[in-house]
């Protein structure tokens, strides 16, 4: 019902509460304020590692996906995966966007900008409301795991059009890029420290908050065929049938 | 000063959301396992 | 029976129906037509701001339409258990996909040359550059039609399907939303040089769906 034993999720929470605070300290008063940016550039130690693992949670939405679409591989452990790194997704997805525009604003006057980045970005938040919205079709659980895993998969491959297409457009307009983040260029020294505890932190936290959702994901679906059997007996009690009994022995192996 | 208005807010805005939401999810948990026992 | 061949005859079907019921000729092209009006109250035509916004609201008005287009496919195939015979009728799910995707990229066409003529009239647009422009239309056309068809099987069953449609489509096909609005405006611009990398990427697009879709139809088609 767990991906991670009890002990390792504790000690992971802890851990991933302790580097947070640790990139709050470093990130509020130890790294020291950009020469050009000043204090505003630190959000840029939220903004950036959020941005990574929301990519890194629909990664595995979409790998989830295609292990469960491969026969091979096929389980329920995938479709439940899937499912709960989108919510995540979606969360820290949310969390790249408005970092990056309290951010963009005191520093560049605008709370957003059409780059490639940004953009897709944004896109790949739609994308996944969708497959979340999916996700809650009522339907038996094949059917259901079967239709979000090619639906996230077909978003997978859709990301990389929308950042090409985007980025393409962008240098036809010769926009110097209002967002140049500094993330490609040369940030050394403590703020390179400071922004590799952000993703060491946000990893953390990703991944304990992902062992938490597919527990709740496992519980919904034993929950569910609970209430599916309980009605279905019901039903036969309230018409006087006898149910045939539970467990059958079939003779030949399954 | 206003900088620092924007990254206070921002500091605090992450903290909270992610305090709410893996609040809730643990309490969504607990429902569940609740309706669960009881099923 | 050869792929083609099977595809034809689907898309026959389909837009055998359409010529009897008359469904997208009486009210889906009539909606295009309400919202390219509706975009000049929007967009106010006095102040030149219309015709330079001309391609992009073409399109978008085509992507819309494109929605009722695709609802309609598939809305047909929902009484009678028309889903099962489908489904029974051994025709390869591959073929199935090309049929419904190529019925809907017709009666798209037959929109967007209304359309074209409504822009070009009530907006005071010139369509030059008619190569570019016809590859890049053609290629946005079949990107979204295939990629409609795939998402409209995903949601073919289901009670949500119109609300779902449009959300899980219009993300995704954002990129030739993008593409054939800049290559319309090359190539209307007369630089139409610019157009062609669009039209690459359209292409790339409509191919790469078109594929995707013929591999996932099936599967798809067995769950709705």
């Amino acid at each position: 019902m767990t991906l991670l034993n009890p002990r390792i999720s504790r000690v992971l929470g802890v851990a991933a509460l302790l580097s947070l605070i640790a990139l709050a300290v470093f990130g509020l008063f130890v790294a020291p304020p950009d020469a050009v940016q000043s204090d505003a550039q630190r959000l840029m130690y939220l903004h950036v590692p959020s941005a990574w693992i929301a990519y890194l949670a629909f990664g595995v939405t979409a790998l989830s996906s295609a292990l469960y679409l491969w026969r091979r591989t096929r389980s329920p452990v995938w479709d439940r995966l899937a499912g709960a790194s989108a919510e995540l997704g979606v969360l820290f997805t949310a969390m790249t966007l408005i970092m990056g525009s309290l951010w963009g604003r005191p520093v560049w006057g605008v709370w957003w900008a059409w780059d490639a980045r940004l953009v897709t970005t944004a896109v790949l938040f739609f994308l996944y409301v969708g497959y979340l919205a999916l996700r809650r079709v009522p339907a038996p659980l094949e059917t259901r795991a079967k239709r979000c895993a090619i639906a996230a998969l077909v978003a997978f491959v859709d990301v990389p059009i929308v950042h090409f297409s985007v980025d393409w457009w962008q240098t036809l307009h010769q926009q110097a890029t209002v967002f140049t983040p500094t993330l490609d260029a040369h940030i050394h020294g403590v703020m390179a420290l400071t922004l590799w505890l952000g993703v060491l932190a946000f990893t953390l936290l990703y991944v304990y908050l992902l062992d938490k959702r597919y527990r709740l994901e496992a519980l919904e679906e034993d929950l569910e065929a609970k209430e599916l059997a309980k009605a279905i007996e019901e039903r036969v009690q309230g018409a006087g049938i006898t149910a045939p009994p539970e467990h059958v022995e079939v003779g030949v192996g399954q | 000063m206003k900088f620092a208005q924007y990254v206070i807010g921002g500091y605090s805005l992450a903290a909270a959301v992610f305090l709410l939401y893996w609040l809730r999810l643990g309490a969504r948990i607990r429902r569940a396992e609740r309706l669960d026992r009881e099923t | 029976m050869n792929l083609l061949r099977e595809a034809a005859l689907v898309a026959g079907k389909d837009l055998r129906i359409e010529v009897r019921s008359r469904v997208t000729v009486q009210q889906i092209l009539p909606f295009g037509l309400v919202v390219l009006l509706l975009f000049a109250f929007a967009l106010d035509p006095h102040s030149g701001t219309l015709s330079k916004a001309a391609p992009g609201v073409f399109w978008i008005t085509v992507l819309f339409a494109a929605l009722l287009a695709i609802g309609r496919s598939f809305s047909i195939e929902a009484e009678n258990g028309a889903r099962d015979g489908l489904r029974l009728s051994g025709l390869d799910s591959a073929a199935l996909f090309l049929g419904k995707a190529g019925a809907v990229v017709i009666e798209l066409a037959a929109l967007e040359a209304l359309l074209a003529a409504g822009v070009v009239l009530l907006f005071n647009v010139g369509l030059g550059g008619a190569l570019p422009l016809a590859l890049a239309t053609v290629a946005a056309t079949v990107g979204v039609a295939a990629t409609g068809t795939l998402y409209g099987v995903l949601a073919a069953g289901l009670r949500v399907r119109e609300t779902l449609l449009p959300v899980l489509l219009l993300p995704v096909v954002a990129p030739v939303l993008l593409g054939a609005t800049r290559a319309w405006e090359a190539a209307i611009s007369g630089a139409s040089s610019d157009a062609w990398p669009w039209v690459a990427l359209l292409g790339i697009f409509a191919v790469l769906f078109t594929g995707i879709g013929m591999l996932a139809f099936g599967p798809l088609l067995e769950e709705s």
